[in-house]
């Protein structure tokens, strides 16, 4: 579908929301459900428990605030997405004030080495500047090539490939501690 | 880190299925829309309630108007000839009383139609027109819409019939 095709329909969608019909809210929970859902997990490197509320609390926000979703400015879903890497920030920045006490014996060690090994990831991905975040979204949760990407923000291939490999190294520098991230965002 | 590791790191989870997520997610904002059709409603059902009140109110004014529309109408009918000052109602009742016949007819008309119009005491005007056709009978003959009011010519006509 064309740009200008989505935001008609868009618009459409939006408008018929506002005016409480549900089957095209529907419609639009049905497309978008999955993606947010497997975007979240990523985000908070597959913690499933507050993935959940995470994504609950997304939706929430999302219906209560259609009116200020704008087509013309970004798709559904990456408006939807950007209401969920909210909730994420702030529920990472909460949960550093309260550290998770975790058990080091048997089963819990493992369960505790998954929790710490998920917490990093997200933290790191928290970091990322915006730009970094959204290309290593694109290539990984959402399973486009380097052409694509570059197709989808009319950047070149080669622009699109450098902005990868900075957006992972500044991931890796990120989770390992190594670097000051906003030094990776020129 | 190797770039294969590091992939590993960025793979995103695999998406549980079940527990009911979708089900319960959907339920929770498909009641926020229908509560939110339902809030406008009674909001619509109040905003329309407002106006026909507001509509009632208002049927009240065209009424008032008329009354005051008749009140000029009649002022100017019933102003006093050229010399004539423009007396109190109290005043015109008694001059009435004490008038000859013909001027006693004439007054009392004018204190009726301005017990009726000005005041609204048809009481007053009916005391009144009764004393003007007493001492005019024949002026019940004659019915003139333009300057006999309802009162008076319910009268005439319940005199025409006598």
């Amino acid at each position: 579908m064309s740009e200008a095709g989505r935001v008609q329909r868009e618009s459409a969608l939006r408008a018929a929301v506002l005016a409480g019909d549900v089957d095209a809210w529907q419609a639009w929970y049905v497309e978008a459900f999955a993606a947010l859902h497997a975007y979240v997990l990523w985000r908070l490197g597959g913690r499933i428990d507050r993935a959940e509320e995470i994504v609950q609390e997304s939706w929430l926000v999302a219906v209560r605030k259609i009116g200020d979703f704008d087509p013309k400015q970004a798709a559904f879903l990456t408006w939807l997405r950007a209401i969920a890497a909210n909730l994420v920030r702030n529920d990472l920045r909460q949960r550093r004030r309260r550290p998770t006490v975790v058990s080091l014996n048997g089963d819990m060690a493992n369960r505790g080495a998954d929790v710490d090994r998920a917490e990093s990831i997200a933290a790191a991905l928290a970091a990322l500047p915006e730009h970094y975040e959204r290309v290593l979204q694109a290539k990984y949760v959402d399973g486009r090539s380097v052409q694509e990407i570059a197709e989808d923000s009319g950047q070149s291939f080669k622009a699109v490939e450098s902005l990868l490999t900075r957006a992972r190294q500044a991931f890796r520098d990120a989770y390992t501690g190594d670097a000051p991230l906003r030094s990776h965002a020129q | 880190m190797t770039d294969s590791e590091l992939d590993d790191l960025l793979q995103p989870p695999a998406t549980p299925t079940g527990g009911g997520l979708n089900q319960r997610v959907w339920r929770r904002t498909a009641g926020v829309l229908r509560r939110r059709v339902w809030r406008r409603r009674i909001l619509v059902a109040g905003a329309i309630a407002a106006s026909f009140v507001g509509g009632l109110a208002l049927s009240f004014r065209p009424a008032t108007l008329h009354t005051s529309e008749s009140t000029v109408i009649v002022k100017e009918t019933l102003k006093p000839s050229t010399g004539e000052t423009f007396v109190s109602l109290t005043d015109l009742e008694q001059q009435a009383e004490l008038a000859d016949t013909g001027e006693r007819a004439r007054l009392y008309f004018l204190a009726g139609q301005r017990y009726g119009a000005e005041r609204g005491d048809w009481s007053a005007a009916l005391r009144c027109y009764k004393q003007a056709l007493d001492a005019a009978p024949q002026a019940a003959e004659q019915i003139d819409p333009k300057t006999d009011d309802w009162l008076l010519m319910a009268l005439k006509i319940e005199r025409q019939k006598e």
